[in-house]
């Protein structure tokens, strides 16, 4: 046996000696309950308490009625506690990957897109293809809202497919692919502008690389009514029928153009690479057309095309920007970056990566920032000699 | 306002603080006999009329030294305590039905079981106040040691480490009174707890110790 039987410490304890003091009243024993009592009182409370039954008793009696105490949040109990600014350091880390993949999908409208081929009669002249600013305003109807000022969330309802900004990563991905590609599909069965000097006559899609905007007004989405009205700007459907395409596959969110899967998204990036790019430049008249690795200068509106340097056979050109009548940045597969600033020779300007680059924006012969395909950012000030990622 | 007789204040009261009554009293008794304390108290806060007409409410006896739920918590508790405790003194002893038969008849068992009560009554007397509390707290008012500590402001831990010391220094004081005072060898010591340990009998500490 090691300590006294419980019984005997019981009885030993039940009757104490009269306390010296008489017993507390019910203002103290709140104020005692509550904590309130100065060290001196409590002390002396205790003391009379010890060889009080009454009061004892008194204690036991707050003890028991004492409501349970509020227990706090599940978050803020002290075993979850270290965890809060873990929280807070994931939901700043979100936040910012958020803030920056939008910011990637910033510049999209500001990519030079693919033309579909126009036939060479039908190619605008100088005066048809008003200068962007000018196109602008010409786009009267709710759908001619230049892209960069139409975020994708506002396309219309009719836009069935999700937007990107709703898409997971990789489908977001995929739309930016797409975005890049989608312009490769051609044209096919354009709708007239009904009494338009441009009736019958393919629209061609011109791109301001200096305002970053693209003037030509965003194509149809799939499943926007074919009998579009009079002011509605030319549709370019897809190559595949428009409504097999809407109902195979989600169309894209931005361009309204949809694929049916992956083996009619290679044929289209297939066509890509034979589709013109055509690039507008802040200078009237002055355009920048690629086809295949063959790049022409028209400082003319585009009626009369000049073939600049030849590049090589297996140069694969994504995008391009021309901040001047001269100069003009090409950017493509695996790091390629071009720069010519005499409309007439390309110099090859060596990029940090041997990565796809989908995008330029370029504000002269020395400032200019790529864009690669999965989103990252790199500019320079020193016409390609340095790169900075951003 | 309750003590001066406003009504909307008294409806208000009784509104938001019948229920921590009720549940005050039934963590005191769950029989129901807390809550009859409880209801009683009404009459006296409410007021009642004194010789002169006046009304004499128990409100004037709240101070704002704490909150009025943990005042009202206390005058329960006081009511209610004093109470039982005059029921216990008019109430006939129950016999300890729960008592082992008493064991064959040893001729010192009578002195051990008298030594070890005095000598555990002068040890529990040079207690510390607050070790003795929490004893009391353990052993008679039969709190859980959560309780305990709610009570003496410290942790359950604390709690459970102080009381076992005490019960290891009670034994201690014990065992050095039956040696020193008492002038018992190791095995008469051994004896005298094995006598409180197979019966300690009815002890009535107030006159073992005070008497």
């Amino acid at each position: 046996m090691t300590e006294l039987p419980e019984r005997l410490l019981r009885e030993a304890l039940r009757e104490p000696a009269p306390a010296p003091h008489a017993c507390v009243d019910a203002e103290t024993l709140a104020a005692w309950a509550e904590g309130t009592m100065s060290r001196a009182a409590l002390a002396a409370f205790e003391i009379h308490a010890a060889d009080c039954a009454r009061c004892q008793a008194l204690m036991a009696a707050m003890a028991r009625t004492e409501p349970p105490p509020i227990e706090p949040a599940w978050w803020r109990r002290a075993r979850f506690s270290w965890l809060m600014p873990l929280a807070a350091a994931t939901a700043a880390i979100v936040i910012v990957v958020s803030l920056s993949t939008g910011e990637r999908r910033a510049p999209a409208p500001q990519m030079a897109r693919i033309e579909p081929e126009p036939a060479a009669a039908a190619l605008p002249r100088a005066e048809e293809t008003a200068p962007p600013k000018a196109a602008a305003p010409a786009a009267s109807a709710p759908a001619a809202t230049p892209l960069s000022a139409a975020p994708p969330s506002a396309a219309p309802p009719s836009a069935a497919p999700p937007s990107a900004a709703e898409a997971p990563p990789s489908a977001r991905a995929d739309a930016r692919r797409d975005r890049l590609s989608a312009p490769a599909i051609r044209p096919q069965d354009q709708p007239k502008t009904a009494g338009g000097p441009r009736a019958g006559k393919a629209e061609p899609r011109v791109f301001d690389s200096t305002a970053n905007v693209v003037s030509t007004p965003p194509p149809p989405l799939p499943s926007r009514p074919s009998a579009a009205p009079a002011a509605a700007p030319p549709a370019i459907e897809p190559a595949v029928p428009a409504p097999a395409a809407a109902a195979a596959a989600p169309a894209n969110a931005e361009t309204g153009l949809s694929f049916r899967g992956r083996s009619e998204d290679a044929q289209a990036r297939k066509m890509v690479t034979a589709a013109p790019l055509v690039i507008a430049s802040p200078v009237r008249d002055s355009l920048w057309r690629i086809v295949g690795s063959a790049v022409a200068h028209s400082e003319d509106g585009g009626v009369n095309w000049r073939q600049t340097q030849a590049l090589d056979a297996d140069v694969s050109i994504r995008a391009g920007a021309a901040p001047a009548a001269r100069v003009c940045w090409l950017v493509g597969a695996r790091g390629l970056v071009l720069l010519t600033t005499d409309a007439a020779r390309w110099r090859r300007v060596a990029f940090p990566e041997a990565v796809d680059l989908a995008a330029i924006e370029a504000a002269d012969a020395s400032h200019a920032t790529v864009t690669t395909a999965t989103g990252r950012r790199f500019s320079t000030s020193d016409g390609g000699i340095t790169w900075i990622r951003q | 306002m309750c003590a001066e007789g406003d009504d909307r204040a008294w409806e208000r009261f009784v509104r938001d603080y019948r229920p921590l009554l009720y549940r005050a009293a039934d963590a005191l008794d769950r029989s129901g006999g807390a809550r009859e304390v409880a209801d009683s108290l009404y009459a006296e806060l409410y007021g009642i009329k004194g010789g002169a007409g006046a009304r004499q409410s128990l409100f004037r006896y709240y101070q704002g030294r704490s909150s009025l739920a943990t005042w009202l918590r206390a005058v329960l508790a006081q009511r209610y305590v004093d109470r039982v405790r005059v029921q216990r003194r008019t109430e006939p002893l129950q016999e300890d039905v729960d008592r082992p038969a008493p064991p064959p008849p040893d001729p010192d068992r009578d002195r051990y079981v008298a030594l070890v009560r005095a000598a555990l009554a002068r040890a529990v007397s040079r207690l510390e106040p607050r070790d003795r509390l929490r004893l009391a707290g353990y052993y008679v008012q039969e709190l859980t040691l959560a309780q305990i500590g709610r009570v003496l402001k410290e942790s359950e831990a604390s709690a459970s480490r102080h009381l076992a010391r005490t019960r290891r220094d009670l034994r201690g004081a014990v065992e050095r009174h039956l040696r020193e005072e008492s002038r018992l060898t190791d095995d008469q010591i051994a004896a005298c707890l094995a006598s409180v340990v197979e019966d300690s009998g009815p002890l009535d500490m107030k006159q073992v110790i005070y008497d």
